[in-house]
């Protein structure tokens, strides 16, 4: 079995794109990141909660969305597939921890927002992916020495070979560029399986 | 493909420093939680916690670096070993002095700060790697690690986990209603809610030809994996445990055996409604007879991060003792756990036994252990 990167979806601050496809999408000029689901039809069907969502989780969103299509493979509500999700980034998620504990100081260190939270783990971008694109594979955030997709793909693919997932999803979340590859069998995309 | 061994291990609870003082109380049915004093907890549901004695607290170096300083001691870590760092999020208690006071260096904070510290601490060469995978982080590094042996990658991978009890942590799980608003008692019919704990631990695995040919001490075998997302929401179970089962039914496919096989289980347990509940019904799901189960949560609360080490290190002594430890807490089990889960030790020959542990975003990691490996 010969496992490779089926597709790649992309996203920087400016642009958005799908390396197979050859997609390539300037959006900074005409409307924000944020709005990009919506007017630009990125996601088959909403993402609920999206508005709430903390930018990364958001991003993560729109590479699954992207590498999903350039790898041909197809997602619905009521589907979930057998992929896994491996990602890393600069920090974690610094930001959403301070954005958390300033929060409940300021109000007095007496309650805090479930909602922020729930983003102070660095698996939780990956994890609003999964549950919004029904992905039922392995999760977890890994931080080497650099933060980089490349270095994640022998997990993926060893996960792929011992029977853990049959697609694996490989983030690499920087902000200036986002990436989302599609890690699989090139036999199953002979065969047109996705 | 190689065998992999546990050679060497050590962890840190709020029983004390030592595998002997947790499985000690454990086994004598005696909770190690206890109110704390660390942060103010009047305004929260509960004030108990699971913490070990001695550490300082906003004081200098984090509490997850002292528990680290102790375990890593008199470590018996290959320098040539890979290594892996498991947390839920690191240095909390240096997120809310950076926060309370206004100072500190941008990213100070980060994961990959702490990895460079502990990996000074474990004298490995190897870079490492942070994994993060909410409360089943470091199942999920074990079974990586344990794939890279008998893969031929490595011959050696240290994991190492930690995480504390927070302020931070302890208002989150607050905010969610998820606390007991006493000791948590996992599996008990009146079970309402977890008990944060802290703990700290590392797990020396090595290939079994390794370790033969180096006269290694071994405890037991990681023999099979398994790894699976609900896909269904960020905070809650799938309730009708389908996830859960499915890394349970993944770990028994690369261990290479069927469900008759597994003797025990080391579960999750968390003392939460939803998560005890999903995860009977996982059990139920995979097991066509009730094992023996039980959690550890009870006696040492939810360590997050470092339960799944905990917990198969914990597992270990089952193959040296005979025992199965009872589930701390429980007085009368609820109905789904009627059968599985125990007050009292039972005594089990166990060849086989299942860990299991579940996560935010839907996270779920499960091990099989093998009693024996090289001699």
């Amino acid at each position: 079995m010969k496992i490779d990167v089926l597709g790649t979806g992309w996203l920087t601050p400016s642009e958005y794109g799908a390396e197979r496809l050859g997609l390539s999408v300037e959006y900074a000029s005409r409307t924000t990141m944020r709005s990009l689901g919506k007017e630009d039809g990125l996601f088959a069907y909403p993402v609920k909660n999206f508005g709430r969502f903390e930018s990364m989780s958001q991003r993560a969103c729109y590479v699954t969305s992207l590498a999903l299509r350039d790898a041909g493979m197809e997602y619905s509500k009521d589907l979930k597939q057998d992929v896994g999700l491996l990602g890393t980034d600069l920090y974690g998620c610094e930001q959403a921890n301070l954005a958390y504990f300033r929060d409940y100081v300021e109000g007095g260190r007496t309650l805090a927002r479930a909602n922020l939270f729930i983003y102070t783990l660095p698996s939780s971008p990956l994890a609003e992916a999964a549950v919004h694109f029904g992905l039922q594979g392995p999760l977890t955030y890994l931080r080497g020495e650099e933060p980089s997709a490349e270095s994640l793909i022998v997990h993926a693919k060893r996960m792929i070979a011992e029977g853990q997932a049959e697609y694996m999803m490989v983030y690499e979340l920087t902000g200036e560029l986002d990436r989302c590859l599609v890690v699989g069998s090139t036999d199953n995309a002979s065969k047109g399986e996705f | 493909m190689n065998n992999v061994v546990f050679t060497d291990f050590e962890l840190i609870t709020s029983y004390g420093q030592g595998m002997e003082s947790c499985w000690e109380g454990l086994l004598g049915g005696k909770s190690a939680l206890a109110e704390t004093d660390r942060f103010d907890t009047s305004a929260f549901k509960s004030s108990m916690a699971g913490t070990v004695p001695g550490l300082s607290y906003h004081e200098g170096t984090s509490v997850v670096l002292q528990m680290l300083g102790k375990v890593l001691e008199q470590h018996g870590i290959p320098s040539d070993a890979g290594f892996l760092l498991a947390t839920l999020n690191g240095e909390m208690d240096c997120v809310e002095q950076m926060v309370l006071t206004g100072e500190g260096e941008p990213h100070a904070c980060c994961m990959n700060q702490l990895l460079e510290s502990v990996r000074e601490l474990c004298g490995v060469e190897d870079k490492g790697m942070v994994v993060s995978s909410a409360c089943a982080s470091s199942t999920v590094a074990l079974g990586m690690a344990a794939s890279a042996i008998r893969n031929g990658e490595r011959d050696c991978v240290v994991v190492v986990s930690c995480d504390a009890v927070t302020e931070f942590l302890y208002s989150g799980f607050s905010s969610l209603m998820a606390l007991d608003s006493g000791k948590s008692r996992p599996f008990d019919a009146e079970h309402a809610g977890l008990t944060i704990g802290e703990a700290a631990g590392y797990a020396v695995l090595m290939s079994e030809e390794r370790a033969i040919r180096e006269g290694r001490v071994v405890t037991g075998e990681l023999a099979g994996w398994g790894m699976s997302n609900d896909a269904n929401h960020m905070t809650g179970p799938l309730r009708d445990g389908s996830g859960l089962a499915r890394s349970i039914e993944i770990a028994l496919k690369v261990a290479g055996i069927d469900e008759g096989q597994v003797d025990c289980i080391a579960a999750h347990g968390t003392g939460t409604v939803y998560n005890d509940n999903m995860e009977m019904a996982a059990f139920h799901r995979v097991f066509s007879s009730p094992r023996p189960t039980y959690s550890v949560k009870g006696g040492i609360g939810h360590t997050m991060g470092a339960a799944g080490l905990a917990e198969a290190l914990i597992a270990l002594k089952t193959f040296e003792t005979g025992s199965v430890p009872p589930t701390v807490g429980v007085v009368s089990p609820a109905e789904d756990a009627v059968g599985w889960v125990a007050s009292e030790p039972v005594e089990v020959d166990a060849t086989h036994i299942l860990s299991t542990n579940a996560g935010f975003g839907g996270v779920n990691a499960s091990l099989i252990l093998r009693k024996g490996g090289a001699q």
